[in-house]
């Protein structure tokens, strides 16, 4: 396939194609970019970044990029091994000597690139920052009360706290804030002049920004801005897809910028190299590695290492209230596809990204948005059938062992926080830091507790125990399938 | 299909002749037919017979995957879970950290990640038993963080091995010819040299003995000796004996989501732990599969799983074994997603030409880009023997003429000791003096220069070993025996 030909196919795929492929998955804007050979050889956008304001997304439109953004504190800390400040393998606690796990030996024994490549054990406890407003080091503080799913190097445990660590790593060695860092040490010898690390900043000081959109019970639901700076250094940087592309330049050439040196050749390759095997039914990974063109995976100091049709890829998704972003670079190829878009859990951008990448390669072309539209169906059955099976599980006919008002109170958890219940209109809600939450009557002790926020969807049954005396004393929460039941003990 | 076979069983016989191994034994199962299975070259040099797909050979580290099936056998059981404890089976188990001591499971053993450094091959043969060589572990210390990196180390499985026969009852060995051999219909595997020794249709072992101080490993081309088969006692790292047809049935079980004939032999779910990559090698250059990274395959990932080495070619996964052992060198191939299995059996272990083969035989398959590995690999290797040789000269080079020992001859007998290898003795026998270690190990010792000599050990497969004696105010204090251990004077 001649060049022509490649950027006539690309022209037409987001021209004639993706308009038709935004509409049937509900994304309501989309913006690509294709690097090829070093060069930038394609950008475009489609769709609304303002459905209610009929505002079109163009390539100056900024996204939220999500996890994403952990390549980017992954080169910062790069810099610093340049420097000579950091080695990847020191220990966390020599730069941060108030870090704390729950077992004392972990906490000796952690060290940088096991925070970066997600071995440490702990598992994502997302909702101990999530809304919660937090401060960074008040959440810090708050990782020693949070339980572990493996031990230390045990497993693949995705962990957006780990990485808020590794930016506070460069905090302490630079003396300047993770914010900071990432404006004068990459947004700006990059030339990223609209990007930022705040979703306050895209509001405050930007004309051109995508609306977060979610969908929720088939519907294309318009949701408020979920700002996360406490855990910025794990995804909180909003890029348009031009400034994005000169990230991805960067990280095709070897660590230059027109040049100059931003990141060494090996730090790069460092943050490139293979180092946690990922297990195939992990979450993350899943609607990855179930297309026979895609095995297996690895995690690196900060990208998903995987081979796609033979050639080695590095991807990572990036997906916050309302947006999903997707990036893909192939290292040997020279060659890289970013997909930001505003809908949020959706996984249809990673098919485009691929349908993109194929046309760039020059590939034979694979149905991905059919492909992957399918495994949302299977995904979104699952958890109906979940939902369902949770039903099934109901004992009928039961009562609660005390009158409501037993249940009323603060219930306190170290890591997570505080969950307030009181009983309004003969019904228990309350909330959990800054959710609202409501309390549905299930068998005996256990309540149905949902969290009252746009996304993502949470309704888990939480199980109530009283102590000897008779009185109601903690609530155990499953939030997540690797942390067990979190315990929030009565404090008020 | 019939030509295309004969085409491949030609390339086969030109890379086994190209290399000048004796003979070799290949096995190819596709979609659950065994499409080739038959020997080349001869069985034993100076003798006429070709070796059959019957042919008994050493499988080498081959024997892990049957060690990791062992422990899958049991995970189906109930009996064992692979997260488990070693020391929830093995209470008197301790490595030199008591903290890792606590932690490490059958999943860590099983995918080469403690932080231990290589093994003592050295140790099999001092007669120490298993668990003698377990105990001594707690004076071994690791080279890296627990967990941190692939580390690939038999001890491993000798570790995993004591868990199957505490939980079975039942020796490694045993275990394995019964839950393993006997159900698939292997009936020329054996898991000990013991089991093996007697039986009809033994391939020779292989080795190039000559004199000089080459290392074995460099001594890459035409074998010339036969030598008696390693006899590495109860050895779940790699003691099997097996044939090319026996290891056709272990393949398609493996291919079959653990099925044979109409019994269902391992789990899908043991096979799927099994073939899941689970440590990632930082290093691959300098690991197991070095000879394959260092010319560009277009290998992205070297894993390892459980007991199986994963990696990816061509956009299909591929598991892997190698297995080397005095006189024999080996692969097994999976490529589960093209229904592929094949076997590579060599008779002699002082060889890398079971990579070209591998290579040569998954493209053959795989379709796609084909290069002339063989060729490619001669060119390699050829550069790399000069590169050994040059060391060889360095090392004769490094010698000081005319310097005689510190101290007359029979100040140097005596009994030395290392906690972790054990005692070594050192006698005058004439006017000789002598190193004996273990049951196996008896040499004379060479002058070099100084207090340093080196051991010509009387078998003559285990290579030349430099020893250094310190001596301190007129008497000998310790020998240390180099890239080994330091033994102090008892």
């Amino acid at each position: 396939m001649s060049h022509e030909d490649i950027l006539t196919a690309l022209m037409h795929y987001t021209e004639q194609e993706l308009p038709g492929i935004l509409e049937t998955h509900h994304i309501p804007g989309a913006s690509v970019l294709v690097v090829k050979d070093g060069e930038v050889i394609h950008q475009a956008a489609a769709g609304l970044r303002d459905i209610e304001g009929g505002l079109p997304a163009d390539t100056k439109t900024l996204f939220a990029i999500g996890s994403t953004s952990k390549a980017f504190t992954a080169v910062m800390l790069g810099q610093l091994v340049d420097e000579g400040k950091l080695k990847w393998d020191d220990p966390v606690v020599k730069h941060i000597p108030e870090f704390r796990l729950s077992d004392p030996l972990t906490t000796m024994q952690v060290t940088v690139r096991d925070i970066q490549c997600h071995r440490t054990g702990l598992p994502r406890h997302d909702l101990a920052w999530f809304m919660s407003r937090f401060e960074r080091e008040d959440l810090l503080r708050r990782m020693q009360y949070l339980a572990p799913f493996a031990p230390l190097r045990g497993a693949f445990c995705y962990n957006n706290l780990m990485w808020m660590a590794a930016g506070i790593i460069i905090e302490r060695i630079t003396g300047k804030p993770w914010e900071q860092n990432l404006q004068e040490r990459l947004f700006e010898p990059l030339g990223m002049k609209d990007a930022n690390s705040s979703t306050d900043a895209t509001q405050a000081h930007s004309a051109n920004y995508a609306l977060p959109y979610e969908k929720i019970d088939g519907k294309l639901v318009r949701v408020p801005f979920h700002q996360i700076d406490a855990v910025g250094p794990a995804g909180s940087i909003n890029a348009h897809i031009e400034d994005y592309g000169k990230w991805l330049m960067m990280n095709l050439n070897g660590g230059k910028v027109d040049g100059r040196v931003l990141v060494s050749e090996s730090s790069l390759a460092e943050i490139f190299t293979p180092q946690m095997a990922i297990n195939p039914d992990n979450i993350l990974v899943e609607s990855i590695v179930r297309f026979k063109e895609f095995s297996p995976l690895v995690y690196t100091l900060g990208w998903v290492l995987q081979h796609y049709r033979g050639r080695r890829l590095l991807t990572h998704a990036g997906g916050i209230d309302g947006f999903t972003a997707f990036i893909n670079v192939l290292p040997e190829e020279k060659t890289g596809v970013v997909v930001l878009s505003n809908l949020g859990g959706s996984n249809i951008p990673y098919a485009i990204s691929w349908d993109l990448l194929d046309r760039a390669m020059g590939w034979e072309t694979l149905p991905w948005t059919g492909r992957m539209a399918e495994y949302e169906a299977e995904r979104d059955a699952k958890i109906k059938a979940g939902a369902e099976g949770l039903k099934a599980m109901q004992v009928q006919g039961t009562s609660p062992s005390h009158p409501l008002e037993a249940f009323a109170g603060t219930f306190t958890n170290g890591g997570y926080g505080d969950l307030q219940i009181k009983v309004e209109d003969g019904k228990l809600a309350g909330m959990y830091n800054h959710i609202p939450v409501t309390l549905a009557h299930f068998h005996y002790d256990t309540f149905l507790m949902h969290l009252e926020m746009p996304s993502p969807q949470v309704t888990v049954p939480v199980r109530f125990e009283a102590d000897i005396t008779g009185a109601v004393r903690r609530v155990l929460i499953p939030w997540e399938e690797l942390t067990g039941e979190i315990d929030f003990v009565r404090s008020a | 299909m019939t030509k295309d076979i004969k085409e491949l069983e030609g390339a086969i016989e030109q890379i086994v002749h190209d290399w000048h191994v004796p003979g070799a034994d290949v096995s190819v199962v596709k979609d659950q037919q065994m499409i080739s299975c038959r020997g080349y070259g001869v069985r034993e040099l100076g003798k006429p017979e070709p070796p059959d797909g019957d042919t008994i050979f050493g499988i080498g580290s081959n024997t892990k995957s049957f060690t990791a099936a062992g422990v899958g056998l049991l995970v189906d059981e109930g009996k064992l879970g692979w997260d488990d404890l070693i020391i929830k089976y093995l209470p008197d188990f301790a490595l030199s950290d008591p903290e890792v001591t606590k932690q490490i499971t059958l999943r860590d053993v099983l995918c080469h990640r403690s932080g231990m450094g290589r093994s003592m091959r050295i140790l099999y043969h001092k007669g120490f038993t298993n668990a003698e060589i377990l105990h001594n572990l707690r004076y071994f210390e690791p080279v890296r963080p627990f967990r941190y990196d692939f580390g690939y180390n038999n001890f491993h499985f000798m570790i995993a091995g004591a868990v199957i026969e505490a939980v079975s009852g039942q020796s490694w060995p045993e275990f394995t010819a019964e839950r393993i051999f006997k159900p698939l219909s292997m009936g020329r595997s054996f898991a000990d040299l013991q089991s093996t020794l007697g039986h009809d249709n033994m391939s020779g072992a292989h080795a190039n003995l000559d004199d000089s101080l080459l290392p074995h490993h460099a001594r890459l081309f035409a074998p010339e000796n036969v030598v008696d088969y390693d006899d590495v006692g109860n050895q779940p790292a790699g003691g099997i004996n097996s044939t090319a047809a026996d290891l056709t049935h272990w393949m398609r079980m493996l291919l079959a989501d653990g099925k044979w004939e109409d019994q269902q032999i391992l789990s899908p779910q043991a096979i799927a732990a099994m073939f899941t990559p689970s440590s990632v090698m930082l290093d691959p250059m300098n690991n197991l599969l070095g000879p394959i990274a260092a010319m560009n395959a277009g290998v992205h990932f070297y894993t390892y799983g459980l007991g199986w080495l994963i990696f990816d070619y061509k956009g299909y996964k591929v598991v892997m074994h190698g297995g080397q052992i005095t006189g024999f060198n080996s692969a097994v191939v999976l490529v589960p997603e093209a229904g592929l299995g094949f076997s590579v059996l060599l008779n002699s272990h002082q060889t890398i030409s079971h990579i070209p083969l591998v290579l040569m035989m998954l493209d053959f398959f795989l379709g796609g880009g084909q290069r002339d590995w063989n060729k490619e690999y001669l060119g390699a290797i050829q550069h790399i023997h000069q590169g050994e040789l040059a060391e060889h000269q360095k090392l004769l080079e490094s010698r000081k003429p005319n310097t005689n020992p510190t101290l007359p001859k029979e100040a140097y007998i005596g009994s030395y000791h290392n906690a972790f290898m054990g005692g070594t003795e050192v006698m005058l026998e004439g006017d000789t003096l002598m190193m004996a270690y273990g049951k196996g190990y008896l040499g004379d010792l060479v002058h070099w220069h100084d207090d340093t000599f080196y051991v010509r050990w009387s078998n003559r497969t285990f290579d030349h070993n430099f020893i250094t004696f310190t001596v301190k105010d007129g008497a000998v204090t310790a020998v240390e025996v180099q890239d080994e251990a330091l033994f102090e004077r008892v």
